[in-house]
């Protein structure tokens, strides 16, 4: 079977299709379900809440309607009693007018059996005397008043048939009672003795006169035990007071609860409406009980002794507040100063709710008591309605999910069936051509790309049919080719042994240059062993390979070094600098040789220039480079530097000791100008005088030098023109008083030492002092010129003039016997600065002086 | 140009120099008593003879040299002082700096610049 699923196309398909449909629907199926039951829930428990909101406003609003219906009742009677009451106040207020009535003495007679004066039985209102043993006048004038009421009292009970009787009592002991209750009136006739019970201290009677209230509205009485009728009653009394204000007696009306509220009493249900109501009770203003189910006392908790109600004087005095039950008295508080009250007791394991309703204007409470469950039935038939509503609607929704998923399965099938015909035809033809059979075409049915896979398969068929007939004439073709081929190969194979017979030649040149490769490559590590220097190639890191020297230098066998790591080698505050340089170097810059103190195998160290290269060593990026040790080179650096520090140390002494001796020259030629100064002032001889004058400047002149010398960068060597400047300016100031020649001057700076600086001060002191003292002549002014240059071949050219009379023609400059001239030209200029003197005479006279660059002059 | 009854002390170890110095002053018309050739010398004469002006070298024979005199000099009776001295590289400059000297001239200066430094000493 599972063979058989594996084998068919369609079968999968439909099993997968068909698992996808139930997958949909399970889930959909699933959420639909849960969706109404959520549903039905919640529309349940709205439902609960909504009927108990309604129950609770209807049982409100039927106490309320219930409650007004006893109170019109009670009203009317109440008002009743009132009108009774006011008719009888009247009768006292106006005692003459109404007592002649005759008194009718014999219809009046003692009744043995309790001693009490009694009218006759058939008189509508039954007249009682109980004051006294004889009835005295004045009495007898009261009763004859007091009956003008008997049309009332019958009338008042034609009016409210829930009334008894009728009755007044008065103060004096006269009670009249008016009833159409044939068993009641006579029970009236056997009254108990009064010594036993006064009608006066009935319930009716005592309530105004035990109370200090004397308002004369109409009470009603605490429910008491008749003495007339079995049961409990209920009288509306009337206060009787005279126009003088004296209480006379009462009125009132008897009404037994039964007639009443004994719908009340008995839970007659059937006359009640509301199937629902459990009972209902009476409770008056200070929540005393005017009526209970007797049944139902024990759902307040209150127990009463009814066998205690024998007289109308024996009151039934039971409160809610009394109540065993802490929930009853709870509730009994809640109902004070409320007008409508809302509560839930517990009785017997089970719920109760009470709803109230306070009379508007007697304010008694009307309850009325339900069971939680009673109430709570009518929203359990709903949910259970509801809930069979949920439930059919759910088992609709299942039977639509399956009878979908039934159709969609059916219709998938027949899609599958459908689709996968054509295929199995294709698969069954393919089948025939695998086998051979090239005849085989499929019948193309559908025009989807199974049509077109059948078509596209029958023109592939054609085309295989038709390539097998060219397989066949191909085949021909090519066995008669092979055969051709064949006589060609024995040719070739000729040609082939030749092709063997070189190719040997070549290995056997190929072995030839392979061996002298290797001798080559053996000479090349015998070059680097006979390297001085170390060898090393460094890959990833650590050496492999290091030369003998490189070995010696680290002072351990080549064995030791290969394998190592080459930053072990390298002392600690180098191997940033190495490091970086490393790093420069594979970024390909060329980094120069450089030195580094290097770690021995002993842990010595010594100083190595190192260099290296990136190179491409056995196709692998190395470094490959050399280490020279020169530490001996250091040492003799080491030592150089200390004798250079040595000589400075000198040379600088030495420099301090010229400057001295160049100072005190100075200070000596200073001397000997103030020696030849003091002199002077000695001389009369005008000429001698000069010649010491000029024989001072001159000095001055070798002094300046000395002086310059002195403040000069290297002490051997003074600006040319900023010294030449200095001696004319001197020359000037001294001897020329008013600044009538200036000075003018321009020049290069040109260095120039001693030897040359020396013979130049001496010329340029001769010819200024000679063009101040010639060539201005009668206190003429002009100016003196002086230039310093320096020509491209090194020729320094000095020229020095005047714009004053100009020399004399007479004077032959370059033959002059003048002292002045002779110096000028023969011994300064000509022999000891081997340069040449000319003199221009135009507009002036201008000496140009030009020699040689100066050369050092060897002294020692 | 004379300048008679400006009184200026020559302070010089050379005492030829300071003789020539003092004969080119007399000579201008200035007050020049006998030339003091040490520091001490200068420093007694200075608060004796109450000099304007005095022209002090800076190498003088005595303990003291030219700059300590003058320093006293100043500070005791705030005679200006001219340094006038051989000397003149940048070390030199930055101790005469010390005293506040009106000039400081050059032995091989012209006599003109000595007798301005004296009238601007004279003015202040």
């Amino acid at each position: 079977m599972i063979n058989k699923i594996k084998s068919h196309l369609g079968v999968k398909l439909f099993i997968l299709l068909a698992i996808v449909i139930t997958l949909s629907i399970v889930p959909l199926t699933y959420v639909t379900l849960r969706a109404i039951n959520d549903y039905g829930e919640k529309v349940a428990e709205l439902n609960e809440v909504q009927i108990r909101s309604q129950t609770f406003s209807y049982l409100k609003e039927i106490v309320r309607e219930r409650a007004d219906r006893y109170e019109a009742v009670f009203g009317r009677i109440a008002a009743s009693a009132g009108i009774l009451g006011s008719y009888a106040s009247a009768i006292y207020s106006d005692m003459g007018n109404h007592s002649p009535r005759l008194f009718d003495s014999p219809q009046f007679y003692l009744l043995p059996q309790n001693k009490i004066w009694a009218g006759l039985i058939d008189d509508p209102v039954v007249t009682l005397y109980w004051g006294a043993a004889e009835l005295e006048p004045d009495i007898k004038d009261e009763i004859s008043a007091l009956s003008h009421m008997t049309p009332l009292f019958t009338r008042i009970l034609t009016e409210n048939p829930e009334a008894l009787a009728s009755h007044s009592i008065s103060v004096t002991g006269i009670g009249q009672y008016c009833t159409d209750d044939l068993k009641a009136k006579s029970t009236v006739f056997n009254l108990p003795p009064v010594a036993e019970f006064d009608l006066r201290d009935g319930e009716p009677m005592t309530i105004f006169t035990k109370s200090e209230n004397v308002s004369s509205e109409v009470r009603w009485t605490d429910i008491y035990k008749d003495d007339v009728i079995d049961g409990l009653m209920l009288t509306a009394s009337a206060p009787v007071y005279d126009n003088k204000g004296v209480f006379r007696g009462v009125t009132g009306i008897d009404v037994p609860l039964d007639n009443v509220i004994g719908d009340i009493l008995y839970s007659d249900k059937s006359r009640w409406s509301e199937e629902v109501i459990l009972f209902s009770f009476l409770l008056d203003r200070n929540g005393k009980i005017i009526a209970i189910p007797q049944p139902y006392y024990s759902f307040f908790g209150i127990s009463v002794d009814k066998s205690g109600l024998i007289n109308s004087g024996d009151r039934l005095d039971a409160a809610l507040a009394d109540s065993e039950k802490i929930d009853v008295r709870e509730f009994a508080r809640n109902l004070k100063g409320q007008e409508n009250n809302l509560s839930k007791i517990y009785h017997e394991n089970e719920a109760y709710f009470v709803v109230t309703h306070r009379m508007t204007k007697s304010s008694w409470i009307l309850g009325v008591v339900v069971r939680e469950n009673d109430m709570l039935s009518s929203i359990r038939e709903s949910a259970v309605a509801l809930k069979s509503t949920t439930r059919n609607i759910q088992i609709r929704s299942v039977i639509l999910f399956l009878l979908t998923g039934c159709v969609a399965i059916v219709i998938v099938f027949v899609r599958v069936r459908y689709l996968v015909l054509p295929l199995r035809n294709l698969a069954g033809a393919t089948e025939r051509v695998a086998g051979g059979n090239l005849f085989v075409r499929c019948p193309v049915t559908t025009s989807d790309e199974v049509g077109l896979l059948a078509d596209s398969f029958n023109a592939m068929v054609g085309r295989l049919q038709l390539a097998q007939n060219k397989q066949k004439r191909y085949a021909e073709a090519l066995e008669s080719e092979v055969e051709r081929r064949n006589i060609e190969l024995g040719d070739k194979k000729g040609e082939l042994e030749v092709t063997i017979q070189l190719l040997d030649k070549e290995v056997e040149r190929r072995q030839i240059i392979s061996e002298a490769l290797k001798n080559s490559q053996q000479q090349y590590y015998d070059t680097l062993e006979a390297s001085m220097a170390g060898v090393y190639i460094i890959e990833n890191g650590f050496f492999t390979y290091v030369n003998s020297s490189m070995a010696d230098m680290f002072r351990a066998t080549r064995e030791e070094l290969i394998g190592s790591a080459s930053g072990d080698m390298v002392c600690n505050d180098d191997r940033p600098l190495v490091a970086e340089n490393t790093r420069l170097r594979l970024q390909g810059h060329n980094i120069p040789p450089y030195t580094i103190q290097w770690i021995r195998k002993d842990g010595t160290t010594f100083y190595g220039e190192v260099w290296g290269k990136i190179a491409v060593w056995q196709k692998k990026h190395v470094m490959v480079g050399t280490i020279n040790d020169v530490s001996s080179i250091k040492l003799k650096e080491k030592l150089l530097k200390v004798q250079d520090q040595r000589l400075q140390k000198s040379l600088d002494e030495k420099e301090v000791l010229l400057k001295e001796i160049y100072h005190r020259t100075k200070n000596n030629m200073l001397v000997i100008i103030s020696l030849l100064d003091l002199q002077v002032q000695d001389i009369e001889d005008e000429q001698v005088r000069t010649l010491f004058l000029e024989t001072e400047n001159r000095i001055k002149a070798m002094a300046l030098v000395h002086e310059k010398l002195c403040q000069s960068q290297n002490l051997s060597e003074i600006d040319l023109g900023s010294y030449l400047k200095e001696i004319a300016e001197s020359l000037l100031a001294t001897m020329v008083v008013d600044n009538r020649v200036k000075l003018l001057s321009s020049f290069e700076p040109v260095a120039i030492n001693i030897d040359y600086a020396v013979p130049l001060g001496l010329v340029v002191n001769e010819i200024v002092t000679n063009a101040v003292k010639h060539a201005f002549p009668g206190n003429h002014s002009g100016s003196i010129y002086l230039n310093v240059e320096q020509s491209q071949e090194g020729e320094i050219v000095l020229a020095i003039g005047d714009d004053g009379v100009g020399l004399p023609e007479y004077i032959d400059v370059q033959n002059s016997t003048s002292f002045g001239m002779r110096i000028i030209i023969t011994s300064l200029v000509k022999m000891q600065l081997k340069g040449t003197l000319t003199v221009n005479r135009e507009n002036g006279t201008r000496y140009l002086i030009k020699f040689p660059e100066p050369k050092a002059i060897k002294r020692i | 140009m004379s300048q008679d009854g400006i009184k200026v002390m020559v302070v010089e170890d050379e005492i030829l120099i300071g003789l020539m110095l003092a004969k080119n002053l007399r000579s201008s018309g200035y007050i020049v008593s006998e030339v003091a050739t040490t520091g001490e010398e200068a420093i007694e004469r200075a608060g004796l003879e109450q000099p304007e002006v005095i022209m002090m070298d800076v190498t003088l024979a005595g303990d003291i040299n030219g700059i300590e005199a003058a320093r006293q000099i100043k500070a005791e009776y705030g005679i200006p002082i001219i340094i006038f001295s051989g000397y003149s590289d940048k070390s030199f400059y930055e101790q005469v700096q010390q005293v506040e000297p009106v000039a400081v001239l050059s032995k091989m200066g012209p006599f003109s610049d000595i007798t301005a430094a004296i009238e601007e000493a004279v003015e202040r």
